[in-house]
């Protein structure tokens, strides 16, 4: 058998029987079972409180009622866009570092490519078997969140929706792939394992949370007044520093686009095909940038890297 | 050599060092090594420099805002007015609200590091065993890296209440009353609080799991559940969240309209804030917040005011250091090196 998908196999059976791997996977799955049964109490909460509100203006004589919010079917998922950018890059992380860290600590590197094996073909075929693990696990969360959808939410997607939710997944893919190449890279120049998931873990923190946060003060804030009770209203509106800032975060390209595709973001719902199409490939293209540098740092490091030393 | 001999040869008293010393020595090289250890160093330097650009930029805020007052009333002095409107409120403390947000995050791994490397160090270095075979009880042993870590971090929170205090001043231009200062001083307690609480839940794993790793992947599992998770489901709840501007605001009802309409919905409210209470991250804004009067309806309370009515939250902060503190000693005083 090709050397390649021989350590990709190899890559794939030891991630299923790592133990902590098996947990976050889990955990992974039950969020995601969890994120549409929470979703769906709330959409039924909402509709309740404004079908309750409604009774109540009506009771009152008031003739100028609130537009009824809008309720679509993929917003029950959009959680997801949440848990993949948090447990999912984790994940993915564990992933990346236990590929290589663990055989340059017990040896079995160097005793790997004592054999007819090229380096380059034990990276892509870490890569490859990582890579595979990461596609069955969103396969397994797309398959459960439909199956979900039905089964707790009671509602038949279209196709269109159906569609829609595998355009998110792909994009989860190229997201969760970044936090892959990103551990295997650090796991390729450090020796330290712990050391090599605290950098991550750090890095992580640093593209999903701090930038975003900072991007979040450069907003600017809108006031909108209500047309029935006269209340005031402050929307944030981005800035081209928030924007910009927002831009070199992977975790807000994933957020923002989460959300036009599972129908959160307003006015997502009547996006044109086409232009969601267009703004689906350019988010992609963004998130494929890091992990195509990642790797090809990677592929640098471990080919130029000297595993035994003449004495 | 006879007894009579023996009995000439000056005996040797070897004196058992004191409690204290042995907790002292114990402490103090556990904030000296926090400092050799690169991953701190560079954790601890993302903090500062995150913490330094959140507050200048707060005190930045707040001295615009006063320039502008004044501007305003040079300009109403110019036309000869005389009835010059006063300042409206500022709160200059609240200029620590992204900081709060950083120390979530980046605090928390910090003393996770911390944690960690506390007794995972002795462990790969041996020098556990070493230490237990000398004449130090586990039990002072534990303590002196609680206490050495503990005051590491209070020291760090000392220093960036007093950068925020300084900034305020230089930058800002404005002095905080007592009130405000003391509100300060215990926004900067419950920050230590909560660092406390991630720093024993890396300590616990660490002495509960003998391989790092496993206790250092398990440690970010359960911080991502507690710090993440937990809220974020709180947050997907709010029904408040589910539009930008709110939920309630879009069906043109005000906080009382929305407390009415939510009346019916008890159940669903317990639930929610019930999931938000799992989290020590979520007390620890909700308490952060209130003292920094960020949340406005507490921005007119007194500290005592501040801390009566959010007791819960204090609880809430102290519960996960106690469980932590007693499971670690029980795993710890057991264990069989």
């Amino acid at each position: 058998m090709n050397a390649i998908a021989l350590i990709a196999r190899k890559e794939f059976q030891a991630a299923f029987r790592n133990r902590l791997f098996i947990t976050i996977t889990v955990l992974f799955l039950a969020m995601s079972i969890l994120s549409v049964y929470i979703g769906s109490v709330t959409k039924r909460t909402e509709l309740r409180v404004y079908n309750q509100t409604v009774a109540s203006l009506t009771a009152q004589g008031v003739t100028a009622l609130p537009p009824q919010p809008e309720i679509h079917t993929l917003t029950i998922l959009s959680n997801l866009t949440e848990y993949v950018s948090i447990v999912g890059a984790i994940l993915a992380v564990v992933l990346g570092y236990n590929a290589l860290i663990e055989e340059k600590e017990s040896g079995g590197l160097k005793l790997i490519l004592s054999r007819p094996v090229y380096r380059d073909q034990l990276l892509t075929g870490k890569l490859l078997g990582n890579a595979a693990v990461i596609a069955v696990l969103l396969g397994l969360v797309f398959v459960f969140n439909l199956a979900l959808l039905v089964l707790i939410g009671g509602i038949w997607p279209t196709l269109g929706e159906v569609g829609r939710l595998l355009s998110f997944v792909g994009l989860a893919f190229a997201y969760m792939l970044i936090f892959l190449s990103l551990a295997m890279l650090l796991s390729i120049r450090m020796q330290n394992s712990a050391a090599v998931f605290l950098v991550s873990l750090v890095a992580w923190m640093l593209l999903s949370f701090v930038i975003p946060q900072m991007a979040e003060t450069m907003m600017a804030n809108s006031t909108v007044i209500n047309s029935i009770s006269g209340a005031t209203n402050q929307i944030p509106q981005d800035t081209a520093a928030s924007q910009a800032l927002n831009f070199l975060s992977p975790t807000w390209h994933l957020r923002s686009m989460g959300e036009q595709l599972l129908e959160a973001a307003p006015g997502s719902v009547i996006l044109k095909t086409g232009t969601l199409i267009g703004h689906w490939l350019l988010t992609l293209f963004a998130l494929l940038i890091p992990s195509i540098v990642f790797m090809a740092a990677g592929y640098i490091t471990f080919l130029r890297d000297e595993t035994l030393t003449l004495e | 050599m006879t007894t009579a001999e023996l009995s000439t040869i000056p005996q040797l008293t070897v004196q058992k060092p004191g409690w204290g010393h042995i907790l002292s020595v114990i402490a103090r090289k556990e904030m000296t090594d926090a400092f050799r250890n690169r991953l701190f160093v560079v954790a601890l330097m993302m903090l500062v420099g995150l913490t330094l650009i959140a507050i200048s930029l707060g005190a930045v805020t707040v001295h615009q805002r006063v320039a502008e007052y004044q501007q305003s009333v040079q300009v109403l002095q110019n036309l000869g007015r005389t009835n010059i409107p006063p300042m409206p409120p500022l709160n200059p403390i609240a200029v620590s609200k992204n900081f709060i947000n950083y120390l979530a995050m980046v605090g928390a791994l910090l003393a996770m590091i911390l944690g960690f490397t506390s007794i995972n160090k002795e462990r790969q270095a041996g020098t556990l065993n070493l230490i237990l075979s000398r004449p130090v009880y586990r039990d002072q042993l534990l303590s002196g890296k609680m206490l050495g870590n503990a005051v590491l971090l209070a020291l760090l929170m000392g220093a960036v209440g007093l950068v925020t205090w300084l900034a305020l001043i230089v930058i800002g231009g404005v002095s905080l009353t007592s009130d405000q200062l003391i509100k300060l001083a215990l926004t900067m307690g419950m920050s230590w609080l909560y660092l406390l609480t991630f720093f024993l839940l890396a300590m616990f794993f660490s002495l509960l799991v003998r391989q790092g790793n496993q206790a250092l992947l398990l440690t970010v599992i359960v911080w991502l559940v507690f710090a993440f998770i937990f809220p974020q489901i709180g947050d997907t709840m709010d029904l408040d969240n589910q539009i930008p501007g709110g939920f309630f605001a879009s069906l043109g009802l005000d906080r009382a309209g929305e407390q009415a309409a939510l009346a019916k919905f008890k159940w669903y409210e317990t639930v929610r804030d019930g999931v938000e209470e799992l989290s020590p991250t979520k007390h620890y804004e909700r308490i952060s917040f209130a003292l920094l009067g960020i949340k406005k309806e507490f921005a007119d309370n007194t500290w005592q005011e501040v801390l009566n009515l959010k007791t819960v939250n204090l609880v809430g902060l102290l519960v996960p250091i106690v469980l932590l503190t007693s499971a670690s000693y029980a795993v710890f005083l057991r264990q069989e090196s």
